[in-house]
């Protein structure tokens, strides 16, 4: 089968990653993911108020998922909506797992990540940019975390699934985080049905593609802090 | 040895060695938890961070400002997760807020809270903030960098640990750029003779 943009089934669209460009946030990381991009920003750790928030063995981690109004072709309301919160959470919970949230009791992480233009994948390319950004806040972490789309598209397995084969009948979708390099799985949902030939495909085609996400991350991070050359202003 | 930049989760080692800051061990392996420049040495391993909060440390000396004050004591912000107190009797002296201290670190009472001496005010001057990690680079070998800086632009400066530096300056436009440089370049080799250069070519181009 061809895909609508030529490429393999287990291909990743072109990734463009680049680390610490807001100057107001503690670490910050900019994600360009085929047509979707994305901004994530860390502020924190810090305190939390109101301060029953808290909590006194370990930090509290605010993941805010939202899309912004333009990114779609529609103009999306700017409140949030259930699937933002639901995304939220779950990725919350996800980056959760990688950050030594222990050593931080009582305090609050502001993890805020906007999806400026979106054509599916967004849920995982957020939570690539937000580990991203958590290491360049110089949060203490077990490792990065790298997510992929993994799906079934006209009955033939595709890794990193784009917005026309999201919205062809019957597709099956699966967003993957994997804790790298651990392997540990921190995310997996899956919307439609796989046999389990299938589900095996998909997940190891996954794991694949979170190993190059996690490549790219890694690039992304050391490039931000070269040891040698000219002064950097 | 040529320095090399780690990322979380990176493994540096299966050998049993001391653990300094920033790594962690799992499974008898040892791996980086930051961004950071690997020290390794015969019997130790650890992992020098590039970015990061302020942790208490006995015997630390911090900045801090006043931000809030209560009947007994004073909140200070001091570029960390958590607040600094001091109680009114620990000082002879009224605080106003906006003030800035400079105080040690004496004792750690608990996660969050600490006892500190050594309190003194600071005069009227400028705060720049920045991470805490970045402030050995700022002072140098031998305060050899923080030396310079005085010397070059004729400035007053004083450094907390946490982060936070106090300075007056006759130069103060050239004393911040040269403090960015530091900042961003603080992985890099050779800072003191760089920072120096740009201060000798920017004096002249002055002149």
């Amino acid at each position: 089968m061809t895909r609508y943009d030529g490429r393999k089934n287990d291909e990743l669209r072109p990734i463009k990653i680049q680390v610490g460009i807001i100057k107001n946030a503690d670490g910050s990381c900019y994600l360009e993911w085929g047509k979707n991009t994305v901004l994530a920003t860390v502020h924190g750790p810090k305190p939390i108020f109101p301060k029953h928030l808290g909590d006194e063995t370990k930090a509290i981690i605010d993941y805010r998922y939202r899309m912004a109004p333009f990114s779609v072709s529609e103009r999306k309301a700017p409140v949030p909506g259930k699937r933002e919160k639901e995304i939220s959470l779950v990725s919350g919970q996800a980056l959760e797992s990688a950050i030594f949230v222990e050593k931080f009791p009582n305090t609050v992480i502001d993890i805020d990540t906007i999806i400026l233009s979106a054509d599916a994948g967004t849920r995982v390319a957020a939570l690539t940019a937000a580990s991203v950004a958590c290491a360049n806040a110089g949060i203490p972490m077990k490792g990065l975390i790298s997510a992929v789309a993994a799906g079934v598209v006209n009955k033939e397995c595709v890794l990193d699934l784009m917005y026309e084969e999201e919205a062809t009948e019957g597709t099956t979708d699966m967003p993957l985080a994997l804790l790298m390099p651990q392997k540990e799985i921190v995310l997996l949902q899956m919307d439609g049905n796989v046999d389990r030939k299938q589900w095996e495909t998909i997940i190891e085609m996954a794991t694949k593609g979170s190993e190059k996400v996690y490549e790219l991350q890694k690039k992304a991070l050391l490039e931000k802090y070269p040891i040698e050359g000219e002064l950097d202003e | 040895m040529d320095k090399k930049i780690v990322v979380p989760g990176e493994f540096l080692t299966d050998l049993r060695k001391k653990m300094g800051p920033n790594v962690y061990q799992e499974n008898g392996k040892i791996y980086s938890s930051v961004v950071g420049i690997l020290s390794e040495t015969e019997d130790s391993v650890s992992v020098i961070a590039l970015n990061g909060s302020y942790i208490n440390k006995q015997g630390d000396g911090v900045i801090g400002i006043v931000k809030s004050e209560t009947p007994n004591g004073y909140f200070l912000e001091y570029n960390s997760p958590y607040e600094l107190y001091i109680p009114k009797n620990a000082i002879t002296k009224e605080l106003k807020i906006g003030d800035i201290i400079f105080a040690r670190i004496k004792e750690i009472t608990s996660y969050d809270s600490v006892e500190i001496d050594n309190i003194n005010v600071l005069p009227k001057g400028n705060i720049y903030v920045t991470s805490c990690v970045k402030v050995p680079r700022l002072i140098g070998k031998n305060n050899s960098m923080i030396d310079m800086l005085k010397q070059y632009t004729q400035s007053n400066i004083v450094i907390g640990k946490n982060g936070l530096i106090w300075y007056t300056s006759k130069k103060p436009e050239l004393l911040e750029k040269a403090f960015q440089l530091i900042i961003n370049n603080s992985q890099k080799s050779n800072l003191t003779d760089n920072i120096k250069k740009f201060l000798e070519n920017t004096n002249s181009e002055k002149i």
